[in-house]
């Protein structure tokens, strides 16, 4: 009798993963069983992605110096949710910086905020620190791994050159490589 | 004794000795081997698909035995999945709200889903099996060793790669019946 119950307890609470199949028995019909699983591995992806070139005039651009690069993240999690590490590669600790082309090496730090929308509207969802994975982030596309060629793009990047940086620079081209990883969750 | 003739199934009833020298009576004895079928060594199919990875479509397949003591050695088949809607069989996240991912069944007449002209199942419909293919010698397949049917089923890629993450599971039920 004990070993009935145990029988019957461990069906009901065995996962079907671990549960085999059946076979029939001998008899004017038989019926076997067979369980089928298939699991479908959580992906990312970010797409869309453009490089971005800027030009500053001294006495003629005025204030902060901001670009948005619209992009699209799709993972096929039905949450949407996902997480974001940028890094620099002329970073000084988190500070993301462009560095000069000229031989003394001088640098004008940026910063980098994450939108969960295109366009950057409203609120960033998060600062971007170099290689500082981000909090959770939401909205990525769960059906087109492009965005609809880009038509729906779920996310956005701001980056933003302070005046007050741009004023005290040399003139020069500056550039910057910037890595985008997206985790899933 | 005219009556009792026409309700014998063979026209033969036991019959008594005559009282003689010697004495000869007769006994009718009559064995009925009632038709039966077995499929067995059956085996879990388990899949996974590793999206960016994988590709084209995802198949796994199970191995049976179709054992029968019919003299044709015919059979019919019925699949029925679990999740299925309609004639479609389904893979199912099972929870308040599942997403399912339809698959495709096959049944083989050798043991490894492959080669030949399988037949294709549809969800709670009998298809013959024709060809005297099914076991008439053991029950078993000789455990497994000769065995001589399967049943493949198939994701289409393009099902899987618009697939939300996550497990899927169902339960094919596989019913055999002599013809």
């Amino acid at each position: 009798m004990l070993k009935k119950i145990i029988a019957i307890v461990l069906v009901m609470f065995c996962p079907l993963s671990l549960m085999a199949a059946t076979d029939g028995l001998l008899g004017s019909t038989s019926t076997g069983v067979i369980n089928i699983s298939l699991t479908i591995n959580t992906v990312v992806q970010i797409t869309n992605v453009k490089d971005v070139n800027l030009s500053y005039v001294s006495n003629v651009n005025t204030g902060d110096l901001e670009y948005v690069v619209d992009l699209c993240i799709y993972t096929n999690s039905p949450s949407g949710t996902y997480r974001i590490m940028m890094t620099s590669q002329n970073a000084s600790g988190t500070t993301h910086r462009v560095i000069g082309g000229n031989s003394n090496g001088s640098t004008i730090p940026y910063e980098a905020t994450w939108f969960t929308n295109s366009q950057a509207s409203g609120a960033p969802a998060d600062t971007l620190k170099s290689g500082v994975i981000t909090t959770t982030l939401t909205g990525a596309h769960t059906v087109s791994n492009t965005c609809n060629n880009g038509t729906n793009n779920t996310a956005a990047i701001k980056f933003k050159f302070l005046e007050s940086d741009l004023m005290a620079a040399q003139g020069g081209n500056y550039s910057d490589v910037i890595t985008v990883v997206v985790s899933p969750i | 004794m005219l009556m009792f003739l026409l309700l014998s199934p063979l026209g033969f009833a036991a019959t008594q000795g005559t009282l003689g020298g010697t004495s000869t009576g007769s006994v009718l004895i009559t064995l009925n081997i009632n038709p039966a079928i077995q499929i067995s060594n059956l085996t879990d199919i388990v899949i996974n698909y590793v999206v960016g990875v994988s590709s084209g479509n995802a198949t796994g397949f199970s191995p049976a035995c179709v054992y029968s003591n019919s003299t044709t050695k015919n059979y019919s088949i019925k699949a029925t999945s679990t999740n299925a809607s309609g004639g479609n069989m389904r893979v199912s996240t099972g929870g308040g709200s599942p997403s399912y991912i339809n698959y495709t069944a096959q049944w083989f007449t050798n043991p490894n889903a492959t080669g030949g002209t399988p037949v294709s199942l549809t969800n709670g419909t009998a298809v013959n099996i024709s060809g005297a293919t099914a076991n008439n010698t053991s029950p078993n397949c000789s455990n497994g060793a000769s065995n001589n049917a399967s049943v493949l089923i198939t994701f289409l890629s393009a099902d899987l790669s618009s697939a939300t993450q996550g497990s899927y599971t169902d339960t094919l039920t596989l019913l055999v019946t002599p013809i």
